[in-house]
């Protein structure tokens, strides 16, 4: 076992035994074999010597006790790293920024302290993973629906800390949106209520995120300046049916106005599930391949899809450049309305055609549930763990992947260039490159790309991904683009990027970490955020 | 099939899975495993044996043994595996 970095192993011993005797011995993890279920699973770093592994774990069973870790690691200045669940996998799991830190293992705090079915909220611990909650509202009763990840494995407090989005509503998918109030253990062992909840006695701390005066609750998220031990979220009601509809447009450049007409209908309110966008010329993720023609079309021109040789080989086969399916939720009128009048709206691209989708009355029955996407009815699911099996289509599956995720515009002038761009880099880094790829539409205002790493035991390999990764994020930020989230190897890189006015946005961090956390001791370098005393020696 | 029928004779409860684990997960093994944990074994793929021995292991239960097999199912290999309490390691 070795100690955490600065700490000496006397030090660390006597710290353990304390532990011990805050959480009880059976919950302090100093062997071996227990620390190694801390490893990333997916680390971009797996079995170097830069692999960031932690030191050794505890795990409180509930606030009181995380206070006293925190104060026992204040007093013998032990890096310590707070995980909910720790399957972010592919953001990092549950592997500390620095190597050495103490990981604070929050699965035993997994109440369920409210479900409020008349006003759609929850509140829980960071152990409630969103299959626990699911159960909760399916054994009460109640006819709510919890936005969940895919994977949906991990916890709310945890993907809502990380930014992570699902499928429901808009104001639903982004996670951390929709939380409201959290509760918080500072680094100096004082509990902290966010919004309403700093009102003792409130009624309504799931119910007006604000509170009075200035809202803090993102300096926690992405954050290393507390240990959030409760979390309010909204949930969504049980809508009445569900409807999906698909829109092809002919030409190269449809996808401009077909964009365009999307976020008109999402941001109108029209449209209030989860958009796709697909080409049924080109295919790429979830589609089929594209013809051996297109293919071959492809390679001739270098991967130019706009070439005349290409839209002339669509326009003759019929085959749509693009496609976009519209998703809604709500009551049966209702829907098929807002499909009547997305489909107007489309028309306005010449050559829109127009496809019924999915519909159904809700709740699913037995036989919906088997066929659907569940994480786009609240219901979580590990579905997409067998997709990325070896299989006929993919032989040759890795050991695991990393997410370059950068954020873009939501124009279809924007999906074209970074194409284009993320293409260039991918064949300069000699990655696969896909014919083309369109965005994710998680969030309301702005797309996702969303390009998997692979992760293998092979160093060399691992080495040159990491590089090209690193180039990757430099070229977005050339462009204006910025990941959203990423893996603790890559944070200090991308937090560089974030350098308006002389990294002004760092330093403030900086100022605040120092102040709240004079010590260091939480979260050691997560997001690109280090305490003094390391400062300029990790990134 | 046989291993499943084998088992079975054992009094065993089995449980079949196309890749996908969230059914087992779900209606059996998660509530079983809050209550204690409970050993299990399968044969299955990769994917299915990853998802299972990471939540086993916030259960307080560990892969106990572990064998890649020859036999392919849809190009991939098989592996029999035995999950089961932390201190039971075989």
């Amino acid at each position: 076992m070795k100690p955490p970095p600065g700490v000496t192993s006397k030090d660390f011993a006597d710290a353990l035994k304390q532990l011990e005797g805050a959480v009880g011995k059976s919950w302090v993890f100093s062997s071996d074999e227990d620390v190694a279920l801390y490893r990333d699973a997916y680390s971009p770093f797996w079995g170097e010597p830069e692999e960031r592994v932690a030191s050794a774990a505890v795990a409180p069973d509930g606030v009181e006790q995380v206070q006293k870790v925190v104060k026992i690691a204040n007093t013998y200045k032990i890096p310590i790293y707070p995980i909910s669940t720790g399957k972010n996998l592919g953001y990092g799991g549950s592997a500390p920024n620095l190597s050495g830190s103490l990981v604070l293992d929050l699965k035993r705090m997994n109440r369920i302290l409210d479900v409020n079915p008349r006003n759609h909220s929850a509140l829980v611990e960071p152990g409630v993973s969103y299959f626990d909650l699911y159960r909760h509202i399916q054994e009460k009763g109640y006819k709510l629906w919890i936005d969940v990840p895919d994977p949906g494995w991990g916890s709310p407090i945890g993907n809502s800390l990380d930014h992570g989005g699902g499928y429901l509503q808009p104001m639903y998918r982004n996670h951390f949106d929709s939380h409201c109030g959290m509760e918080v253990v500072l680094p100096n062992g004082e509990v902290l209520r966010t919004g309403m909840g700093a009102l003792p006695d409130a009624q309504t701390w799931q119910q007006y995120k604000f509170g009075f005066g200035p809202w803090i609750d993102g300096m926690f998220s992405q954050s290393n300046l507390g240990v959030v031990t409760k979390m309010g979220f909204w949930l969504m009601p049980e809508p009445d049916a569900y409807l999906t509809g698909t829109v092809t447009v002919p030409k190269y450049g449809d996808l401009i106005p077909l964009v365009d007409i999307l976020t008109f209908l999402e941001n109108s309110g029209v449209s209030n599930a989860m958009p796709g966008l697909g080409s049924p010329l080109l295919g790429g993720f979830m589609m089929p391949p594209p013809a051996p023609e297109v293919t071959a079309l492809l390679q001739k021109t270098g991967g130019d899809i706009s070439s005349p040789d290409l839209q002339k080989y669509a326009q003759d086969k019929g085959l749509p450049y693009w496609s976009c399916t519209v998703k809604f939720y709500g009551p049966v009128k209702g829907i098929q309305a807002h499909w009547e009048y997305a489909k107007e709206k489309f028309s306005a691209i010449p050559g829109a055609k127009f496809q019924d989708g999915e519909f159904y009355k809700l709740p699913l029955t037995p036989e919906q549930f088997k066929q659907v996407h569940k994480p786009e009815f609240g219901i979580p699911s590990l579905e997409t763990f067998s997709i990325g099996a070896r299989s006929a289509i993919n032989p040759n599956p890795s050991a695991g992947h990393i997410w370059f995720s950068p954020i873009i515009p939501r124009t279809g002038e924007a999906v074209l260039e970074a194409n284009k761009v993320f293409s260039k880099a991918a064949k300069n880094f000699g990655l696969p490159v896909l014919s083309f790829s369109l965005p994710s539409t998680y969030w309301m205002r702005a797309f996702i790309f969303i390009f998997g790493f692979p992760i293998t035991h092979d160093v060399a390999t691992n080495k040159k991904n990491r590089e090209s990764f690193k180039k990757l994020i430099q070229i977005a930020a050339e462009h204006g683009w910025g990941e959203y989230r990423t893996a603790p190897a890559f944070q200090d890189a991308v937090m560089d990027t974030y350098s308006f006015n002389n990294h002004a946005l760092r330093r403030f961090h900086e100022t605040i970490k120092d102040a709240v956390d004079p010590n260091g001791i939480i979260s050691a370098g997560r997001y690109g955020i280090w305490p003094k005393h390391l400062r300029g020696t990790k990134a | 099939m046989a291993f499943a029928r084998e088992m079975h004779q054992f009094g065993a409860p089995i449980h079949a899975i196309d890749g996908d684990i969230t059914d087992l997960w779900f209606h059996d093994l998660h509530a079983a495993w809050t209550k204690q944990p409970v050993a299990i074994a399968g044969l299955t793929a990769h994917g299915p044996l990853f998802c299972l021995e990471r939540l086993a292991w916030d259960h307080g239960m560990r892969v106990v043994f572990r064998e890649e097999h020859s036999v392919q199912v849809d190009s991939e290999p098989l592996y029999s595996w035995i999950i089961a309490p932390k201190q039971e390691q075989l």
